[in-house]
């Protein structure tokens, strides 16, 4: 089974991240990637308890779920109905 | 007899105690304090003085390394300053340089092995009229010559291994 | 307090102790900068942020990111004066960083292809143009590992007394934000290599593959709080366990 990032209320990612960089988007209620404040520094990724914090070598940022800004693209394409937003 | 300074904690802690702890303001004078009565900046001292004062050891290294007069290495129990300033240069400064190098066998800038005498050279101390000029441990020395400066250093030299 | 003034013509409201670069960039105007980051303080160290400032009869050129806003200025951000300044920076940071990707193409949007100035050899950091960011950025993880070291044309980064230092836990963030990526970081299965030290990773208990430094964690763990457990697994062996224990819910 596929899941993606919860979102959580207590979010471990943003608890750990040292540079205030992982806020709540207050609209979509998901947890966001501020890019200019990232340091890429790692930590999110290391902390959250489901594995849905990534990090791109490439870019040295910290990049995450953030429900496409309130219509997730993952639900909109499953031909199945099996993903929808609730 | 080694000459190098033993490091004393006691004594670090006591000029540190001079200061008023937390007070990141006296950054430098502490540093001055440090090596007037250690002769350089060892890492301990550094590393308590960062404790003491409540900056971090990196920082207090920075602060350090930016200002050409504070040492890192063990320095001599006699400092011998050249004047190279260009009054002093005109007037044979550097032969007072080669001849200072060429008798303690260090190049300036340089500790003699058995750190008796450091070997340092400044572009101009602002007493031009007193010219060629080196400073030996504080005192200005006028008019010197290669000659004086050597018999000078012997003295200082023979003094010393007493 | 409120103080309202404008940027390329346009009216824009910012609050007081707010700096330049952040209120002219929020209102979508574009000053190209090298060693600005919203995380740390801005010390103008790049210099490439330049803009003119009127004030009355006043004008400066100044750099944008830690200027603070004033009531009633009138700020130009593509003068030829601007212009003619930032490229005269950029040239001389081409010589700093020469295979630097971002300098070069900063350089050359600023008709700066060459330049006239002899290329630093700079060690032990190529390309390294002293913007301090993961300086700023090291202390403002609380870490204090880096420092500048010297003064003018010998000034460099590095660590105090060019010694493996104990306040670095090898996050590599210093890399992160360097924006010539000019820090040297290589990392094996086990063991990063930085600033001249090893640092062991934690490997993940099922899959072996490296999560954080040892000491990054430790760091975080005294810091922020979460337990330890939360760091000894890898990303993709936590997905897959999550997604185990979230289907044996459902189903």
């Amino acid at each position: 089974m596929q899941i993606t990032c919860l979102q959580c209320v207590e979010a471990a990612c943003a608890k750990v991240c040292p540079a205030g960089a992982l806020v709540r988007n207050e609209e979509t209620g998901a947890i966001e990637v501020l890019a200019n404040r990232c340091v890429g520094c790692g930590l999110c990724e290391a902390a959250c308890p489901f594995g849905h914090m990534h990090f791109d070598t490439q870019l040295r940022l910290a990049v995450k779920c953030d429900l496409c800004g309130g219509t997730p693209t993952c639900a909109a394409f499953c031909p199945h109905d099996a993903l929808e937003i609730r | 007899m080694s000459r190098t300074p033993k490091l004393d904690k006691k004594l670090i802690s006591s000029i540190l105690q001079q200061h008023k702890a937390g007070d990141a303001s006296a950054l430098v004078n502490v540093l001055h304090d440090l090596q007037a009565h250690l002769r350089y900046l060892p890492q301990e001292a550094l590393e308590m003085a960062a404790d003491h004062l409540g900056v971090s050891y990196a920082q207090m290294y920075g602060v350090a390394t930016f200002y050409e007069g504070f040492h890192f290495k063990p320095r001599g129990e006699h400092v011998v300053t050249i004047c190279m300033g260009t009054a002093c240069h005109v007037r044979g400064a550097p032969r007072l340089l080669e001849q200072a190098e060429r008798d303690l066998n260090v190049e300036s800038g340089g500790t003699t092995k058995d750190l008796m005498f450091s070997l340092e050279q400044v572009n101009c101390v602002g007493a031009c009229a007193l010219g060629p000029l080196a400073i030996v441990d504080g005192t200005y020395k006028g008019s010197m010559t290669p000659a004086k400066l050597s018999n000078l250093l012997k003295k200082m030299h023979k003094k010393g291994k007493k | 307090m409120t103080v309202q003034f404008t940027i390329d013509g346009l009216e824009v409201k910012a609050k007081e102790g707010e700096h330049l670069l952040d209120v002219a960039r929020r209102h979508g105007i574009d000053i190209p900068s090298l060693c600005h980051h919203e995380a740390v303080e801005p010390i103008g160290a790049c210099r490439v942020c330049l803009v003119e400032v009127r004030s009355g009869q006043k004008t400066t050129i100044t750099t944008s990111c830690n200027f603070l806003v004033e009531d009633g200025i009138e700020v130009h951000t593509d003068t030829a004066e601007v212009r003619k300044h930032r490229a005269m920076n950029l040239e001389l940071l081409l010589a700093r960083a020469p295979k630097s990707d971002v300098v070069r193409k900063l350089a050359s949007a600023s008709g700066v292809t060459r330049t006239r100035f002899e290329p630093l050899a700079y060690e032990p950091l190529p390309n390294c143009i002293l913007c301090e960011l993961c300086v700023r950025t090291c202390d403002m993880l609380g870490h204090h590992a880096l420092t500048t070291v010297g003064r003018g044309d010998k000034k460099r980064i590095g660590l105090p007394f060019n010694k493996p230092s104990d306040n670095c836990v090898g996050c590599a963030s210093c890399l992160s934000v360097c924006p010539t990526q000019c820090i040297s970081v290589k990392d094996t299965p086990t063991q990063r290599a930085i600033w001249g030290q090893k640092h062991d990773f934690i490997l993940c208990k099922v899959c072996g593959a490296p999560v954080i430094t040892k000491k990054h964690r430790d760091f975080a763990i005294s810091e922020k709080g979460l337990p330890e457990d939360y760091y000894d697994t890898c990303e993709k062996c936590k997905q897959s366990a999550a997604s185990k224990r979230f289907a044996s819910v459902v189903w």
